[in-house]
């Protein structure tokens, strides 16, 4: 009987260390991308920085907080075990022009825009899922949920993936991409070559 | 005008559920894409040449009110459908702020932002949404002309629509065409006013136009079909996991 008791307390003790320790995850994760947002809304609204320095530091907060090497994997699917080393290469750094070229404009024009946190959820395998509302204020009753993809790494987080209103852009992106490819036969080059026009459109146009 | 809406609709059904040819070129769930991928094109190229001018002047020219007001009053005209849609799906809560969204703008006439004035929240349900809570898949993806992306469960559902919404039903057969024809117009104005910058980075950021749509279309459809469970919710996400489950595992 006393053996029950105490292998019941045992697995009690298990449990709740397992879900505080959980808990403590999702907070830290919630703090992570709150964090986040204050650095990023704070940069925006730092007018004494050009636009050039605000992209730039725009793209060291971006690499802090997301895994781009392991979206960048992830987007482009199958095709990148078949690549070649130099292929890889090449890849991972139009990848990383093509967020800088996109999304710090994007960042740029969207300066009243607001994240705020409003939950967290744990999902299956290592995921963390933070819940949060974009808010506009020119349209109050316009608020954008925004949940957070991440992944614990170190002692910190990185995100792998944003889901707004429902849209994945992680599998967004590797949707279109690999509609690049398959199109064309299969060919990485063919992606790698959509990438470069895609980066010279957008270098013209900004 | 019912009639042939309905053999429309059954046509484009029937040429996509009969299509097998499927290439390396396109895809298992789009077998029409060489025929999907043209009419996109020309879709695009109508948005680009009328559609987008139209609506820049439309911003530019209408008053913000005016604006809210005919995208009010054009949600109000849904009301009907969307009602029964929620009943149907078994979503009475939502039904009962339908019901009252319906009967409150019916004195506004559009005037009002019930959500702002009285927090009623409308959402709007269509019969494609609802065929999807009972589980109908999607079907081949379609792109139709001047209608834009779909798919054959949704056409169905959209023309479904068209006969549940008793607004369909008042007047001539003459003035019903004119409204239809108008309504269309409006809505299709006062969403490419409303998304104006977001269709405009779309096309601007993407590699494969046509891809980067019918994914963000297919994905709204599904968080939209899942809303009862909570709109966005992580398990959204999780899709991921399901999607290649064994690559991820490579990537770690």
């Amino acid at each position: 009987m006393v053996k029950f008791v105490t292998a019941i307390f045992g697995v009690l003790i298990i449990v709740t260390s397992v879900l505080a320790a959980d808990n403590k995850l999702g907070k830290q994760a919630q703090d992570f991308i709150g964090s986040l947002s204050n650095q990023v809304a704070t940069l925006n609204q730092d007018r004494s920085i050009d636009t050039t320095t605000r992209r730039q530091k725009f793209m060291q907060l971006v690499e802090t907080g997301f895994d781009l090497p392991w979206i960048a994997k992830f987007v482009v699917g199958r095709p990148w075990r078949t690549a070649t080393t130099n292929q890889q290469k090449e890849y991972l750094e139009l990848f990383k022009n093509l967020v800088e070229l996109t999304y710090s404009k994007r960042f740029i024009e969207y300066a009243q825009q607001k994240i705020l946190v409003s939950g967290y959820k744990l999902g299956k395998r290592k995921f963390i899922f933070v819940e949060s509302k974009l808010t506009d204020p020119k349209k109050p009753k316009g608020d954008i949920n925004v949940v957070w993809r991440l992944v614990p790494k170190g002692n910190s987080f990185k995100i792998v993936d944003v889901v707004i209103a429902g849209i994945s852009m992680a599998i967004t992106q590797r949707n279109e991409y690999s509609a690049v490819i398959r199109r064309n036969n299969g060919r990485f080059d063919a992606l790698l070559d959509a990438m470069r026009t895609q980066i010279t459109k957008l270098r013209n146009n900004s | 005008m019912y009639k042939k809406t309905l053999c429309f609709y059954l046509i484009v059904c029937a040429i996509s559920l009969a299509s097998c040819n499927t290439t390396r070129l396109t895809s298992n769930s789009d077998p029409l894409e060489l025929l999907n991928r043209k009419i996109f094109r020309a879709n695009d190229t109508i948005d680009q040449a009328v559609l987008r001018p139209v609506s820049l002047f439309y911003r530019g020219s209408t008053p913000q009110l005016l604006q809210n007001d005919i995208e009010n009053f054009l949600q109000w005209l849904d009301t009907p459908n969307a009602l029964v849609n929620n009943l149907l799906q078994g979503n009475f809560n939502q039904a009962e702020t339908t019901l009252k969204y319906f009967f409150l703008q019916s004195f506004h006439l559009g005037h009002v932002d019930l959500n702002i004035t009285y927090g009623i929240n409308f959402q709007n349900e269509d019969f494609g949404q609802t065929l999807g809570s009972f589980g109908v898949q999607p079907g081949p993806y379609l792109v139709l002309p001047l209608l834009g992306p779909t798919n054959v469960r949704d056409s169905i559902g959209r023309a479904i629509d068209v006969f549940l919404n008793p607004f369909n039903y008042v007047g001539t057969e003459g003035s019903r065409t004119i409204f239809s024809a108008t309504r269309g117009s409006f809505e299709a104005l006062t969403f490419r006013t409303k998304y104006s910058s977001q269709i405009d980075e779309l096309r601007e950021n993407s590699i494969d136009y046509y891809a980067r749509v019918k994914t963000i279309y297919n994905q709204r459809r599904n968080a939209s079909i899942n809303n009862k469970m909570t709109e966005n919710s992580p398990e959204t996400t999780e899709s991921i996991d399901a999607f290649d489950d064994q690559f991820l595992k490579l990537l770690d």
